[in-house]
């Protein structure tokens, strides 16, 4: 058992493949701190009897001074460029990882946990507390920064970003059978559910589907559709085994499920659909020798 | 510290943490969670918590997230609506609605419960099947 364990965790990488991971990972993080920087900022002024703590600010019960989350939602983003360029990575790396979670947890300690950032929170974790920053760093010397080192320092993270990613569409195929029950599998749940989620945003004045809502006109469709969900996240565990094909095949229909998600209920999971989310899955440092970014390097460098 | 310790001490975190301890207490936290959206058993009849302006000549306007609870998540307002129902704060919020909230119109500011079938509502029978009103705040134009 412990000898499979080994194989399956100790796969070496190269220090490139981390650390490219780190930098579309940090990338995704900062713009995506900067793209809801309003939802973050008003944070701080919601009521204070909201006030109901998660995570690891289970404590909270009363709010936090609004300047103090304000000042450490702005260093959080700085943190994020850092983060993302590697630069001083052994203090930024972890710190930016921590505030992220910090952050990310404070704007959800209102009264109700979204589920949009909880991936995105546990692959920085991974990337900030190991040797992420050891290739494509800023400041590094030309010697350290050698992104052809190959090593299994460099592949268990990665290993675990990939296992924390099969647990969370795992969980939450498991979650819809555990609550749902044989009526989940019939459609009927997920049909009510498109009905439900676009009828309470159109009473709350907000964005809906109007497809999602003419589609719930054909029960038929919600069998094939729940049954095709179900199999896309419980059988997310195909993706831990070293087969890119089985990799493509997860990846790719959990991408089209976050689609089908967005068209139907307007709900967007922006880290799965901008696809950093499986970047784990794949040998991403290739991305550094495609024609168009070598292209785009090379004219940087003649400016 | 050996080198495998570090990243069976990720591995176990990973397994325990992230994976069983979620299934087993069903506990939505952030970041960990088992992830129960679109999971709750739904009927065709929900019940909606919310805010909206009605007219003096009695036409019923939607109000948004941002009106409602200051955010634009439409799931943190519908959870403000309801707590504030639960925990018996409806006029307090009726109250900061109204401050929020600039009308063209004479009007007043409700805090309902309304009840549909959300099937029905999308084949084009968009009456309640109850309306419960929590609240009532005047607003003027």
């Amino acid at each position: 058992m412990t000898k499979l364990l080994d194989q399956w965790l100790f796969k070496t990488a190269p220090s490139s493949r981390l650390a490219t991971l780190r930098i579309l990972c940090g990338l995704y993080a900062t713009i995506f701190l900067v793209a809801r920087a309003e939802s973050f900022w008003t944070t701080a002024d919601l009521p204070a009897r909201q006030v109901e703590g998660v995570g690891v600010l289970w404590f909270l019960d009363s709010p936090l001074s609004a300047s103090i989350f304000h000042l450490t939602f702005l260093l959080t983003i700085v943190l994020g460029v850092a983060f993302t360029l590697g630069w001083r990575f052994r203090l930024v790396g972890p710190t930016f990882s921590l505030l992220f979670l910090f952050v990310a947890t404070y704007r959800l300690s209102f009264g109700h946990v979204i589920h949009t950032e909880h991936l995105i929170a546990l692959h920085l974790l991974v990337l900030g507390f190991t040797q992420s920053g050891d290739a494509l760093s800023l400041g590094r010397r030309t010697q350290e920064n050698d992104a052809e080192r190959q090593s299994a320092v460099y592949g268990w993270p990665i290993q675990i970003m990939i296992l924390l990613t099969v647990i969370t569409y795992a969980l939450a195929g498991i979650s819809k059978v555990q609550h749902g029950g044989w009526d989940w599998l019939t459609g009927d749940v997920l049909r009510n559910q498109v009905a439900y989620d676009n009828l309470r945003k159109e009473l709350l004045g907000s964005a809906h589907s109007p497809f999602g809502g003419w589609l719930v006109r054909f029960g038929w469709l919600f069998p094939p559709a729940a049954i095709a969900t179900s199999i896309v996240e419980i059988g997310a565990f195909v993706a831990l085994a070293n087969q890119q094909r089985l990799r493509w095949a997860f990846a790719l229909s959990a991408w089209a499920f976050h689609v089908g998600v967005v068209l139907t209920m307007a709900i967007s999971f922006p880290y799965p659909l901008s696809f950093v989310a499986y970047a784990p899955l794949f040998a991403v440092e290739q991305i550094w020798t495609t024609k168009l970014v070598t292209r785009l390097l090379r004219r940087k460098t003649y400016l | 510290m050996n080198h495998r310790v570090k990243p069976y001490i990720f591995l176990a975190a990973s397994a325990i943490l992230v994976g069983l301890v979620p299934m087993i207490n069903q506990h939505d936290s952030f970041p960990l969670s088992p992830y129960p959206m679109f999971s709750s058993r739904r009927t065709t009849t929900e019940l909606v918590d919310t805010a909206v302006f009605v007219t003096e000549s009695g036409s019923v306007f939607r109000l948004n997230p941002e009106i409602i609870a200051g955010t634009d998540e439409v799931i943190l307002a519908a959870q403000t609506v309801s707590l504030s129902i639960a925990n018996g704060t409806t006029a307090q919020l009726c109250a900061e609605i109204t401050g929020r909230f600039d009308a063209d119109t004479d009007g007043h500011i409700e805090i309902v419960t309304e009840v549909f079938d959300a099937l029905n509502w999308y084949a084009d029978d968009k009456s309640p099947i109850s309306r419960t009103v929590h609240a009532t705040c005047q607003e003027e134009s």
